[in-house]
């Protein structure tokens, strides 16, 4: 698992690339999205599009990181491909975020409250 | 009153009081302290109260008592700190008294004094080569208490008409005997520093060993008056024993100018120190620290060589038990991990309900010693079954813990009386409040009513079940409602489906449809329905075999990564 940061005015556009399994990955996301919350960038894109395969542990993963999200008044949106993951785990993802799923970037940037920051891109690798 | 810590060879350590003004120690049941090891002898030694202090005896045991690595011969004064030992047993007297080392910052002795060797240049003397040699044998000076209960001063023990081949035989020997059995790491430890004491002599003694980066003392021996005063080590020397792995000696340092700016050498009136790595292979455990005041004993550089080697021998052995240890400590972790399946074994259940019209089978088997899935059946009034298959998020034995928390909250829940949304809305609840924010259960809970043949259900995140039925494409029941645990408020819808005769309820957890082959392709629902229906006509064992089986040929020899659950429901004919 890698995550590559890019930056969109308020939001960190966190690309994930490889499986969201058990172990070293899940816990890079979650190290990635609680310094992120830590530095109060609150307002988080997770692009699953580089991900084939999310398991049990992803999906609580990603539950952990909504949650954390709502603590620190933040949010999470996620960018998607439909129909990449089996039934079960992408009817658990529809449930965990109804309104935050998307297929195209720019509509899930511009589904976050107004940036309060200029408008900016830099990129960065973990 | 002065205390006593008794280290047996299993490690155990005993700590007691003396009270009375006489200890026998030994073997029999007869004794005052009884040991339980067979090297000591049935009567072995007594600590004896007198006018001057205590005093140790040796009662004439086959072994012989060890006091600071030197044999008893008679009676000898004890002082707070000393080591007895007693065969494989070890006595600290008055308890242990820590002795400090400090390693200051001070730049390397060099110049003649200074006998530096490389790892690859530690080789015994030839077995030829007569030397000043040394003795294991007692002290048979007449010097004062205090002198016989510390180590010896090392002049004291140079017997130059020895023969140095002898003395090396003796050397290696002895530490083959003591390195030869396993035993506790910290009773090798004073092996080695009683075996250094023996054959070369010191007045001071430092065993350290790196742990978590730091070098931290082991075993650190001093004359009894200055117990407790710490031991000066330069930082250099140090430096180069651990990086380089090199072996060090000074040789009389007072009378070399170039060693004024060393306090560690001039403040304490060392003449003479050695320090070498305690190497295993390329790996540097820690360091072997000696030192002598003594103007006669001065170390030499056969003595450099000699306690290089007994570092090396040790470093092997204290690799050893390491290892030895490490592989006593999987062994109680594998077995307390077999108890543990033996219990979440024991929670799921043994038989099926006998249900009228109906035949139930379940099994899990987790790819661990144990994991998170489960299956239950309970009994509700009126002839009603409440049948579940539940898999908790992750793998192993965090897995399982939660699992058998919501196994008996699904259990109390369950018995409650409440609508079967309900029954998911509070143990929702009651798992979120207990499992940690990236921890859930899916799970398909049904309630079946063999009556009416109606099964009402509410699946919450689980792998899709299907109901296979003859005539009619297989019917999904898949999730609507949240995995349990994960959020606070959680919604669960409920659904029904008449079991028409014939129909077979197939529940799995995704250790089944995820089975990977050596190709990495999953297994997949149409391979589990396609196994499923071919055997759909038969009982619900049959059926859960037919699935295993072509899960197996699937997997061809690769190890499960998930753990595996069905449960299968067949209303009969």
């Amino acid at each position: 698992m890698k995550i590559d940061i890019r930056i969109d005015r308020s939001v960190r556009i966190l690309d994930l690339h490889g499986r969201l399994v058990l172990g070293p990955p899940v816990e890079l996301l979650a190290d990635t999205v609680q310094r992120l919350l830590a530095d109060a960038h609150i307002h988080i894109m997770l692009n699953l599009r580089g991900v084939p395969y999310i398991d049990s542990a992803g999906i609580g993963e990603l539950a952990a990181c909504k949650k954390r999200a709502i603590e620190r008044q933040g949010e999470i949106k996620i960018h998607w491909q439909r129909g990449r993951y089996h039934l079960a785990i992408e009817t658990v993802i529809h449930l965990m975020f109804p309104d935050a799923l998307f297929e195209d970037e720019k509509l899930a940037l511009s589904s976050f409250a107004p940036p309060g920051g200029p408008a900016a891109r830099t990129t960065g690798t973990i | 009153m002065i205390s006593l810590v008794v280290t047996t060879p299993d490690g155990r350590r005993q700590h007691l009081q003396l009270t009375d003004a006489s200890l026998h120690i030994g073997r029999s049941g007869r004794n005052d302290l009884v040991i339980d090891d067979p090297t000591v002898s049935r009567v072995h030694a007594e600590i004896l109260r007198g006018p001057g202090g205590h005093c140790l005896v040796d009662l004439g045991a086959r072994c012989g008592t060890l006091l600071n690595g030197v044999s008893v011969a008679g009676s000898v004064h004890l002082h707070p700190g000393d080591r007895i030992r007693l065969g494989r047993t070890t006595i600290v007297f008055g308890g242990d008294t820590n002795t400090p080392v400090d390693i200051t910052p001070t730049p390397m002795p060099t110049g003649p004094g200074t006998t530096m060797l490389g790892p690859d240049q530690i080789r015994l003397p030839a077995l030829t080569t007569p030397f000043p040699a040394v003795t294991p044998s007692p002290l048979t000076t007449s010097g004062t208490p205090a002198t016989l209960a510390g180590p010896a001063p090392a002049a004291l023990r140079r017997r130059p008409s020895q023969d140095a081949a002898a003395t090396i035989m003796e050397l290696v020997l002895e530490a083959d005997r003591q390195m030869l059995f396993h035993r506790p790491i910290e009773q090798i430890l004073e092996a080695i520093l009683d075996l250094a004491g023996r054959t070369i002599g010191y007045e001071r003694a430092a065993l350290m060993l790196v742990e978590k980066g730091r070098l931290e003392p082991k075993v650190v021996r001093t004359p009894p008056a200055e117990r407790g005063v710490a031991i000066t080590i330069s930082s250099a020397i140090v430096e180069r024993v651990l990086h380089r792995r090199e072996s060090i000696l000074t040789s009389d340092a007072l009378r070399d100018t170039r060693f004024n700016g060393h306090p560690s050498l001039v403040g304490d009136h060392i003449r003479s120190v050695m320090c070498v790595p305690l190497r295993d292979d390329d790996k540097v455990l820690g360091l072997l620290y000696v030192d002598s005041r003594e103007s006669a004993g001065l170390f030499t550089g056969q003595d450099l060589r000699i306690l290089a080697h007994l570092a090396s021998v040790a470093a092997v052995k204290i690799e050893n038990a390491r290892l030895f240890d490490a592989a006593v400590r999987t062994r109680a972790l594998e077995s307390e991990m077999l108890q543990a399946a033996a219990i979440v074994d024991h929670l799921l259940p043994a038989d099926a309900p006998a249900i009228p019209g109906y035949e139930v089978f379940g099994h899990s088997v987790p790819c661990r010693h144990v994991g998170g899935d489960s299956y239950d059946y309970i009994a509700l009034p009126g002839g009603r079954h409440i049948l579940t298959l539940g898999d908790v998020a992750g793998k192993g034995l965090p897995a399982a813990l939660l699992m058998c928390c919501f196994h008996s909250a699904m259990r109390a829940l369950a018995a409650s009386g409440l609508s079967e949304q309900e029954t998911m809305s509070r143990l929702n609840r009651l798992l979120h409040a207990r499992f940690p924010p990236n921890r859930f259960t899916t799970c398909f809970f049904a309630v079946l009513d063999p009556e009416r043949h109606h099964l009402t259900y509410v699946n919450a995140g689980q792998e899709t079940p299907f109901i296979l039925r003859r005539a009619a494409d297989p019917l999904p029941l898949p999730p609507a409602g949240m995995p349990l645990g994960l959020f606070d408020e959680s919604e669960y819808a409920v659904g029904r489906v008449t079991m028409d005769p014939g129909d077979v309820l197939l529940c799995y957890s995704d250790g089944v449809t995820e089975g990977l082959s050596p190709a990495e392709e999953m297994f997949g629902q149409e391979r589990l329905l396609s196994a499923a229906a071919g055997a759909a006509g038969g009982p619900a064992a049959t059926i859960a075999a037919a699935v295993t089986a072509a899960l197996e040929r699937h997997h061809a020899g690769r190890p499960h990564e998930d753990d595996i659950t069905m449960l299968v429901l067949r209303r009969s004919e």
